[in-house]
């Protein structure tokens, strides 16, 4: 598509850091960034042809402390930076599963977020409380973002009760429900080689699916 | 912090998929002169002491001036005249000098 991608990884797990292996990864981190120790100049490091990674590291909770500590300034820090960027097409922050300080600068610097969901028990419960959470936070905030999907994920069409989850998710949530990816273990394998999963078999299901959800956000981003 | 009334997410969420509010145009209604606080002790202040201004404040300096103002058993106006006061004096200081 040839789209210039930032994708900032804001999670303290940073998996998706692995898209550059530890060894070749550059050690200034989004913790650095956001403690004023590197600009975010000195922290963006290419992954690929047009995509470029903001890793993070086991440090980003102290990060998430000077966020806290230093108020609105910290809290606008990520919105700020990434409105002086240029060069990008898009920026993806990739959020924690955990509620953060570095959540709330990352949705302050959000137009638009994909919401993804495992189709299980209670996924319709847990994104009522997601979106209400957000709500409240957006709201004090007074910064709205566009909901650009919500995504299941692992669907396997050979359980009945995927079927009945997703059913349960579309009637809840209508046209804000996109593309489903189907559970493929070729994601797996992909992450556990730091490989995308176009790069580990790009005729995969799981490709066609964030393929197709790829060119259905573009669609809506236009 | 005071919640806003954010209606109902969901149905915000689904009717117009966005989360979230947008914030709202700022109206300054600053008075032409800084009032200085008067205000005396053992009496609740009255119309004449103050004058009512409409401000808007970052959410984390609202919900710090919030709480601030309850842990010392203040009212949220008596807190913003001090900082208006105690920027009053640098200035007139910074003037002076």
């Amino acid at each position: 598509m040839g789209y210039k991608v930032l994708l900032i990884d804001c999670d303290i797990q940073h998996n998706a850091s692995n898209l550059i292996p530890q060894k070749e990864r550059k050690a200034t981190t989004l913790t650095h960034v956001i403690k004023g120790e590197a600009t975010f100049e000195d922290a963006i490091q290419k992954a690929r042809d047009n995509l470029y990674l903001i890793a993070a590291d086991r440090n980003l909770d102290k990060a998430q402390n000077h966020i806290v500590i230093t108020g609105i300034k910290g809290y606008k820090f990520l919105r700020n930076a990434t409105k002086t960027l240029t060069g990008f097409d898009f920026v993806i922050f990739d959020h924690s599963p955990f509620y953060t300080a570095i959540s709330e600068s990352a949705l302050w610097a959000s137009d638009e977020m994909i919401i993804p969901t495992d189709l299980e028990p209670f996924s319709v419960e847990g994104i009522l409380e997601t979106i209400a959470k957000l709500s409240e936070t957006l709201s004090e905030l007074e910064h709205e973002v566009k909901i650009a999907g919500i995504v299941p994920t692992k669907v396997d069409q050979r359980y009945s009760m995927s079927d009945a989850y997703y059913k349960s998710l579309l009637e809840t949530f209508k046209e804000r429900v996109i593309h489903s990816i189907r559970t493929d273990a070729t994601i797996k394998k992909a992450q556990s080689l730091g490989q995308t999963v176009f790069e580990y078999d790009k005729s995969s299901k799981a490709a066609e699916d964030f393929s197709r959800l790829t060119d259905i956000i573009i669609a809506g981003a236009k | 912090m005071a919640k806003k009334a954010i209606g109902n997410p969901l149905e915000q969420a689904i009717v117009s998929g966005t989360i979230g509010k947008k914030s709202e145009p700022v109206e300054e209604q600053v008075a032409e002169s800084v009032p200085t606080p008067v205000r005396k002790v053992g009496r609740k202040p009255t119309k004449k002491d103050r004058v009512q201004h409409t401000i808007y404040l970052p959410p984390v300096l609202s919900r710090w001036v919030k709480i601030e103002s309850y842990e010392q058993g203040r009212e949220i106006s008596d807190v913003v005249a001090d900082a208006i006061l105690h920027y009053k004096e640098q200035k007139d200081a910074t003037d002076k000098s």
